[in-house]
């Protein structure tokens, strides 16, 4: 497959999500969750590679990180993001502390002392009461990142449309997320197919996944791909020819 | 298969063995409802010690192998002794639950160094290591929580002899955090212990040296640095240290991709010298260890004889609590390539997990046992010439038998898919009546969902149709599974303990087939509990307004004055209204004040926020029928099958089928109400409830499941309100469109 049209589908945001000088974040990037992923056959000037790294889980004594512990194949060159999951204990409040912070600074930006990441994204589900946490959080990310990381969320997408606390976040790339939306998709869906877009933190990429039907994509984002098995070469052809302008 | 995924298989093994247990459970994004489980498909009822001991209930194909595995065990006639029982549970539940009480023994290392004057502060201590070999990454938990535990212990015996504040402590501490440095990264090695420091130092100097190397990947080193160890008398570490020589040999075994026969000779070698150990009683106290370590090296040396040798062991019985463990690397091997014949008890849990017929009827005939009884019976066919032979050998089984309710449940179906329903109804009546104690909820649910299609008039169905859940909670893994093992029945929850509710067939059924005329009769008859015929009347009644059927829809409003108390006055308002059309739109009115309100009934529990107020996650009014596109999220009781049961008529079914054509032509709720409250407002526009329709209608283009139309229905409505009533309070109370 030709690098070309997948490299205008990006766009010409680019020069805002990474910084001069620092590798260029390809236009498709696909999801590598936990699972034994082999990614060898991707070409590596058209997909990168999002890979999750660890999950954090922040409980009432503490925060419990769980490492990535399957294998993952790509090939050389690859641009490579490590994701970090943070899950909040469901049924109590989250609570910050003075430790939590630093505790989860610490074990997030472990995952990208890996050689070869370029980027972290983080991806966390934020109940309003979380969010202040989280504004803090990512700040304190942000200070402590090497600058030639990029630091990309991902994000409901009600979070991109009417509910913007996103606002002013020292981050790099939002990615909405337009599956597993959950009672929020028709709307956001129905807004789109009638050529609407996401506020502008939220216009450079956009999470879509194998399994689910989409609507109208704005032009001009990097796609994040989600499959809900492990990657054939197959899989990531089929979705690429669906998504391709 | 493809022999890139075999290859994959084959180095994921090691590292899933050594390295991955104790993985938390993953869960799926939100937001999380919470779910009414009448029967579960992954997995038995809880609690699981129940089907440990032996009540297996009916076992669905679709049960991970765990569970067949010690159903296999039972319907053989190998009983799990009370130690084993507590062994798969163990299991079980540390796949299930968090431990969320105790502290992750990390954080427990760290707090405790932290005592010790001086040290410094981490916040975080990184466990695992990655490799990187080309494009090749892989991820190992390097230091394990026995690493940190052993550390705090050592830790606290350090202090308590020498001082929180002496040298000997401080030396001992700095010597461990470059240890532990070397789990994610290194190497970093300590120096040697300075001269004159005490023994006791000196020797865990020895040890810490040793073991840095270890976590540094140095495998040789430490293998030797452990060995001379071990020959120190004096050393505190003598007794661990030959134990972990061998396990420098076997993760260097472990890590080492593509090197096939230096592999094999280094695990030839550990599994020598693990025999060697567990021969010398001295070093019994590392016997347990080295007896787990045997067993991940028979796996990795030769996974396709292990399996076989596990499978024959956990047959076998009285494992005690090993059985854990051997069930454990059973299962991991178990992902291995198929085998064309595999062991017994893989052959019998994959048959049975699979669609085929012929393997489960080769296994039936070549053993005549009850694990291949209720296989092959699972999978029979009407018109297959040994179905006589297993139904007769099936009703040969007594109700006891742990094989019972499978074979009466797969012998049931057989007998409904050949038209013997009588015979089946006989059956059904027999097992929910007479041996109903036998059986777990879910498996009482599932014959009464037989029972309910066969049922002879509307109260047989109506009794059928109510079942007691066996569950209810927040299942944020998507699988069946509360978060927490005492969050079965969730506190928010507990109010419907003992309450029987509605599964989706039934609920399937009313929805689609049961006209507004059968669902009074069920209203005002007795076979359904209050808070049944609550929920079927207001549904009903919804259901009656939006499709004109005035003379149910009044008598239906008559009953809800008694179900629905709070809303009595509101019935009571709209019955009074003397005009039709004044009547309908008092309804609307009524159904635009309660978000609640849907011409659908819910299975469960259903909706749980009150019926007059907004549902946070848009469950507000209905959603359309109609809306069939391409992306739209599908209206889930719009969309579920109805289970024909077989009292209804044809007229019965005409009344219903024509309803509910009626009913899919009303569209989704912001819509059709908005639509019906600007008709009101061009028809009556001095009608004073006008403003009010038109806030509510507004707020349901919000808050309701909207379409393609809504947003341009919601400013409509918006500008009529603003324009033409701009001084009403309500028009106050709407200050955008949506």
């Amino acid at each position: 497959m030709g690098a070309g049209s997948l490299i205008r589908h990006a766009g010409a945001e680019e020069a805002m999500f990474l910084r001069k000088s620092e590798p260029t974040p390809p236009p498709i990037m696909v999801w590598a969750w936990e699972r034994p992923e082999d990614l060898s056959f991707v070409d590596p000037r058209e997909v990168g590679v999002a890979f999750l790294s660890r999950t954090i889980h922040i409980r009432s004594e503490g925060v419990h990180v769980c490492p990535r512990l399957q294998p993952l194949r790509v090939p050389e060159g690859a641009y490579l993001t490590a994701v970090v999951r943070i899950e909040t204990e469901r049924k109590k409040p989250l609570r910050d502390t003075s430790e939590l912070r630093p505790q989860m600074t610490s074990a997030i930006i472990e995952a990208v002392k890996m050689r070869g990441v370029s980027a972290l994204q983080i991806d966390f589900d934020a109940k309003v009461s979380e969010r202040a946490f989280y504004r803090a959080l990512l700040q304190d990310m942000r200070r402590l990142l090497p600058k030639s990381i990029a630091l990309s969320i991902t994000a409901l997408a009600s979070w991109c449309l009417h509910d913007d606390w996103l606002s002013g976040l020292p981050v790099d790339e939002v990615v909405p997320m337009l599956f597993r939306v959950g009672p929020d998709r028709d709307q956001v869906f129905f807004h789109l197919e009638k050529g609407g877009d996401f506020a502008p933190i939220c216009r450079r990429s956009i999470g879509i996944s194998t399994d689910e039907g989409r609507p109208r994509l704005p032009p001009g984002r990097r796609l994040y791909l989600f499959h809900p098995g492990p990657w054939s070469e197959g899989a990531l052809r089929k979705i690429m020819s669906e998504v391709r302008p | 298969m493809n022999v890139k995924k075999v290859r994959m298989i084959r180095i994921i093994v090691p590292f899933a063995l050594v390295l991955s247990w104790g993985i938390l459970p993953a869960y799926s994004c939100g937001p999380f409802f919470p779910t009414t489980y009448f029967e579960y498909s992954l997995h038995p009822d809880f609690p699981l010690e129940t089907f440990a001991k032996g009540r297996l209930g009916i076992l669905k194909p679709t049960y991970a192998a765990s569970y067949l595995l010690v159903a296999y065990r039972y319907l053989a006639g190998i009983p799990l002794d009370e130690e084993e029982q507590q062994a798969m549970v163990g299991l079980w539940k540390g796949r299930f639950f968090e431990d969320q009480r105790t502290r992750p023994p990390v954080w427990e290392w760290l707090a405790m160094r932290e005592k010790v004057p001086g040290s410094q502060k981490f916040q975080y201590l990184d466990a695992t290591r990655s490799e990187q070999r080309g494009g090749h990454f892989l991820w190992y938990l390097n230091c394990t929580d026995d690493a940190f535990i052993t550390a705090r212990k050592t830790l606290e015996e350090r202090i308590e002899k020498f001082g929180l504040r002496s040298f000997e402590v401080r030396e001992w501490l700095s010597a461990q955090d470059m240890v532990f440095v070397n789990c994610p990264k290194g190497p970093t090695i300590p120096p040697l212990a300075p001269d004159g420091i005490h023994p006791l130092i000196k020797a865990d100097r020895a040890y810490q040296i040793a073991a840095a190397h270890f976590y540094a990947g140095d495998f040789d080193t430490a293998e030797n640095l452990f060995r001379e160890i071990a020959k120190d008398p004096s050393s505190p570490w003598k007794e661990i240290a030959p134990y972990l020589a061998i396990r420098a040999i076997v993760r260097k075994a472990s890590l080492t991709e593509g090197e096939g026969k230096n592999n094999r000779t280094l695990l030839a070698g550990a599994k020598a010298e693990l025999s060697v150990l567990l021969a010398d009683k001295s070093l019994s106290k590392m016997h347990p260890a080295a007896e787990r370590l045997l067993d991940l090296v028979q796996v990795r040396a030769n996974p396709e004889k292990r399996i076989k040798e596990l499978s024959v062991a956990i047959l076998k019985g009285r494992s005690g609590s090993t059985l854990k463990t051997k069930v454990e690397d059973y299962l991991y091997l178990s992902n291995l390539p198929e085998e064309e014949r595999p062991d017994e008890l893989t052959d019998w849990i994959r048959s049975f997990q699979g669609d085929n017929l012929d393997p489960c009827m080769r296994g039936w005939k070549e053993t005549h046992s009850l694990p291949w009884l209720v296989a092959a019976l699972s999978k029979m066919k009407t018109d297959h010439p040994d179905l006589r032979a297993l139904l007769d050998e099936a009703d040969k089984v007594i109700p006891g038998s742990p094989a019972f309710p499978s074979l009466s449940y797969y012998g049931i179906r057989l007998l409904l898919d050949s038209g013997r329903t009588e015979e089946a109804l006989r059956r059904l009546d027999q097992l929910l009546s007479k041996d109903r104690d036998l059986l777990p909820q879910s498996s009482i649910n599932i014959f009464l969902g037989l029972r309910m299609k066969l049922a002879r008039d509307f109260k047989e169905f109506l009794a059928d149709a109510k079942r007691m859940p066996a569950g209810i909670f927040y299942d944020f893994g998507g699988k069946g599974v509360p978060q927490e093992e005492d969050a079965l029945w969730d506190k928010e929850f507990k109010r419907f303990e003992g309450l029987p509710l509605l599964d989706s067939d039934s609920v399937g059924v009313f929805n689609k087939e049961i006209s507004l005329r059968m669902a009074l009769d069920a209203v005002k008859g007795d076979r359904l509990p209050e808070h049944l015929r609550r929920q079927v009347a207001l549904s009903a009644w919804v259901r009656a307004v939006l499709i004109d059927q005035n003379e149910i829809a009044a008598e239906l409003a008559t009953s809800l004055q008694g179900l629905v108390p709070e809303l009595k006055s509101e019935f009571a308002a709209s019955l009074s209204e003397k005009n039709k059309k004044d009547r309908k739109f008092s309804a609307l009115l009524l159904i635009l004040r309660n978000p609640g309100m849907t011409p659908y009934l819910q299975p469960g529990i259903g909706r749980l926020t009150p019926l007059d107020r907004i549902d946070e996650y848009r469950d507000n009014w209905w959603c359309s029928g109609q809306e069939g596109r391409e992306f739209a999220t599908p209206c889930p009781l719009v969309e579920s099958a109805a289970k024909s049961p077989a009292f209804l008529t044809e007229d019965n079914r005409k009344e219903g089928e024509q309803e509910w054509n009626a009913l899919l032509k009303i569209g989704a709720a912001p819509d059709y109400l908005t639509r019906q409250v600007i008709e009101r407002f061009k028809m009556k526009p001095q009608d004073p409830r006008i403003p009010e329709a038109l806030h509510f209608a507004v707020k349901s283009t919000r808050y309701g499941r909207v379409t393609r139309d809504t947003s341009d229905l919601s400013k409509e409505a918006f500008t009529v309100l603003h324009r033409r009533y701009p001084n009403s309070p309500w028009t106050q109370k709407t200050p955008y469109w949506f």
